[in-house]
């Protein structure tokens, strides 16, 4: 590092043209720029599990899809008043359960993914919505009907995505 | 270890703000961890819950400082605590005040002299408490106090009304109807009866069972000793009134007594169920140890092991209490008789009161009777107005508007304004001050001149007796600082004439208009308007009389004193020349003096021209 001293003042001035790397941290940015992609944790999986790998203490999504895939499934899955502080987060499709067999099901519930959509993960783009019952798993005493939407990210170059939620209902 | 400063901030208060600052908190600090925090996903779930538990918190922080003051608190035990503190008393519904006129037929009797009048022997004492009358709505009144039919005044007349009834066969008066008014309260009186363990309970309460309990007449034990009710448990002493027998009786009806206490309550009242309770104090009369009534001897500090000791803090108010606070009963069996009930609908319309539910009569001892069951069946009530003061029981409302003007109230007589307000709040059994005025005593630094006057029967302005200054030296001597002195003194009365000369309008009536003169004059002179040491205003008299309606000009104004005797008519002996006593339009009377237009109708002469 060049330095010298003004005679007139009693301090030193130090030229920035001359600042450079310590070895160390020279040796340290190389190794990181030779190796792969870092990909750093997005958020937390659910349901949420213990981490046995390198994402921490608890699992978590390192892919984008995959994060708004389990937002999104947390989203159809979700009622009001579940989540505390935000009374309307969800699509609130349980209670449609209760109405099952109903000829307005499908409308209301495209109407509330819709809504909740738009709120919470407005840059979801729904393409189809797509009931469909589970016939093996439906008993005499409780029946459940499935919900299928496929739908896209444009801004992350996210298409023709699909997820599935099944609702239980009271028979 | 130095301590970690981590950049936080704490001016979030609500749920979007505490969640705004934890977003930033952890984008700052966890962003290598996490990076979603978006409402969908945990991490938003997770900054939700935190600024939800803060939100909370903040939540509860303003609701309990709002609940430090009783004009935002909302819990009904907090405003009831926050009135308690400041000294408002909470009470149930209360009762009304009836006046209710006693009336029943009594013989006659021939006085010496020839007359006849109601024989006083047979005009019995009606008993009170034991008095019962009831409205057409079914609400009771009880006789506050004794009624005694044959009393009589300083002159030997009867305070009754009296008519005659009935003659005998020769034409003398046979039967007179004798009546007398008399305050009724109203709602039931009761006896309840507490069966006391032999187990010394400290404070021992004990809850009455009827709700809005209007005033607790007696507390006595199978001993016979009768428990004072106090306003705190360190009070040792009440005051007891004594029938005052003097020939002032008709001024003075009663003579302080003050007396210790040992058996003492406290009253509490719940604002929710209306209920009462009494608490006693917490010594045992059977302990040696416990003092009933203090001795100060016995409050020098011990100097165990030392030979220096400092300056010490102590509460004056140590000298009267005792350890024991009072006499907790044992063993025995508590009598309560009181007195509860009221409302709204207590306030019953005139003449609504007229059945007698039950009497207690005594009769005089010189009593010979040929018929009392007729005069006792003779009796008969009404109220000639309507009862009043019945009231519902206090909102939370009524609670935090008496707080404020509480806290202003104080035992103690510190300013003038404090020393007036003892005065004049004196109960009126003890006798009634109707005009009190006070200077500095120029003699006596620490002293304070007290004028009072006192009204006679035809509410003229009159001397008051001494009975009175003594009752009220011995109430005034409770709330004064031991340093201050008070001099009870007569006021001065200077009765007053008013003589004036108007112009009057041609067109209008010259008698008329200084009738009407005379007439507003009489209604800037009353009493009302006057208090001791208060000027009299010249321009107000002037005002008046050229505003009168007809009055073109004021010729002539003299203000004159009155004294002595003048046309049968007395007035005070004091003597001043009002005219020499004028100051810039104000007539001075001396110190401790008020100004009266004693006879209105006689002491103001008018002219018309």
């Amino acid at each position: 590092m060049a330095t010298y001293e003004r005679k007139d003042y009693n301090y030193r001035v130090y030229d920035f043209k001359s600042v450079g790397q310590s070895a160390e941290a020279y040796r340290q940015s190389n190794r990181l720029l030779s190796t792969d992609i870092v990909k750093r944790p997005i958020g937390i999986k659910t349901p949420i599990a213990l981490s046995y790998g390198n994402s921490g203490l608890l699992e978590m999504h390192f892919e984008l899809p995959n994060q708004i895939r389990d937002n999104f499934r947390n989203l159809l899955m979700t009622n009001h008043g579940e989540r505390i502080g935000l009374y309307d987060y969800g699509a609130n499709l349980k209670s449609l359960a209760f109405e099952l067999g109903q000829s307005d099901f499908d409308e209301m519930a495209i109407i509330r993914i819709k809504s909740a959509v738009s709120k919470y993960m407005p840059f979801i783009t729904l393409d189809t919505f797509e009931p469909f019952n589970k016939k093996e798993e439906t008993s005499q005493e409780l029946a459940c009907v499935g919900v299928k939407v496929q739908y896209g990210v444009p801004s992350a170059r996210m298409i023709n995505q699909q997820i599935e939620v099944i609702i239980w209902a009271a028979g | 270890m130095a301590k970690k400063l981590v950049n936080k901030s704490y001016l979030a208060k609500d749920f979007i703000s505490l969640r705004a600052d934890l977003l930033n908190y952890a984008k700052t600090y966890f962003s290598e961890q996490i990076q979603d925090f978006s409402e969908p996903s945990m991490g938003g779930l997770l900054l939700d819950m935190a600024a939800y538990v803060g939100d909370t918190m903040s939540f509860y922080l303003d609701y309990q400082f709002k609940e430090l003051n009783p004009n935002t608190a909302i819990e009904v035990n907090n405003v009831v605590n926050h009135a308690k503190n400041a000294g408002v008393p909470i009470v149930g519904a209360s009762p009304a005040v009836a006046n209710i006129t006693f009336s029943m037929e009594v013989p006659a009797k021939q006085k010496e002299n020839g007359s006849y009048e109601p024989n006083p022997e047979m005009m019995p004492t009606l008993k009170a408490l034991n008095t019962v009358v009831i409205a057409s709505n079914g609400v009771s009144f009880t006789l506050d106090e004794d009624l005694n039919f044959a009393e009589v005044n300083d002159d030997g007349i009867l305070l009754a009304k009296y008519a005659l009834l009935t003659n005998t066969n020769t034409g003398a008066p046979a039967t007179y109807i004798v009546e007398r008014d008399a305050r009724c309260l109203s709602g039931k009186t009761v006896r309840e009866t507490f069966n006391i363990d032999n187990v010394a309970v400290p404070f021992r309460k004990i809850t009455i069972s009827n709700p809005d309990v209007s005033n607790i007449v007696s507390v006595t034990d199978t001993e016979n000793n009768e428990y004072y009710e106090v306003e705190s448990l360190t009070q040792n002493v009440v005051y007891k009134r004594i029938k005052n027998f003097d020939p002032n009786k008709d001024t003075v009806g009663y003579n302080f007594e003050i007396m210790p206490a040992p058996f003492r309550f406290v009253k509490d009242v719940n604002f929710n169920t209306r209920l009462t309770t009494i608490q006693f104090g917490s010594g045992d009369s059977t302990a040696l140890d416990d003092d009933v009534l203090p001795d100060p001897s016995e409050l020098a500090l011990p100097l165990y092991g030392k030979k220096v000791f400092t300056r010490f803090s102590i509460d004056p108010n140590a000298l009267i209490k005792t350890k024991t606070l009072g006499i907790s009963p044992k063993n025995t069996s508590i009598a309560i008789q009181y007195r509860y009930g009221g409302g709204l609908n207590h306030n019953v319309p005139a003449s609504t009161i007229t059945t007698v539910d039950k009497v207690n009569i005594q009769f005089p001892q010189a009593a010979t009777f040929t018929n009392p069951a007729s005069i006792i069946n003779s009796l008969s009530v009404t109220n000639k107005v309507e009862a009043a003061g019945g009231a519902p029981p206090l909102t939370i409302a009524d609670l935090r508007t008496q707080i404020g003007s509480a806290r202003n109230q104080q035992s103690r007589i510190v300013t003038q304004q404090d020393l007036l307000s003892r005065i004049y709040t004196m109960p009126n059994n003890f006798g009634r001050v109707v005009r009190a005025g006070l200077r500095k005593d120029e003699r006596n630094p620490l002293a304070t001149q007290l004028f009072i006057l006192s009204q006679d029967i035809n509410s003229k302005l009159t001397f008051a007796p001494d009975a009175l200054k003594m009752n009220l030296s011995k109430y005034l001597n409770e709330f004064r600082l031991i340093s201050d002195a008070i001099d009870i003194l007569d006021g001065i009365i200077i009765n007053y004439g008013i003589e004036f000369t108007v112009i009057v309008h041609p067109n209008s009536n010259k008698s008329l208009v200084v009738a009407n003169a005379i007439s507003n004059l009489k209604n800037i002179s009353k009493l009302k308007y006057f208090q001791i040491d208060q000027p009299l205003v010249e321009s107000d008299i002037i005002n008046t009389l050229i505003t009168t309606p007809g009055v073109l000009s004021l010729v002539s104004l003299a203000v004159v004193n009155y004294s002595g005797g003048r046309g049968g008519r007395i007035y005070s002996d004091y003597s001043l020349d009002i005219s020499k006593n004028k100051f810039k339009g104000f007539y001075i009377g001396p110190p401790g003096s008020i100004f009266e237009l004693k006879y209105a109708n006689t002491d103001i002469v008018g002219n018309a021209e």
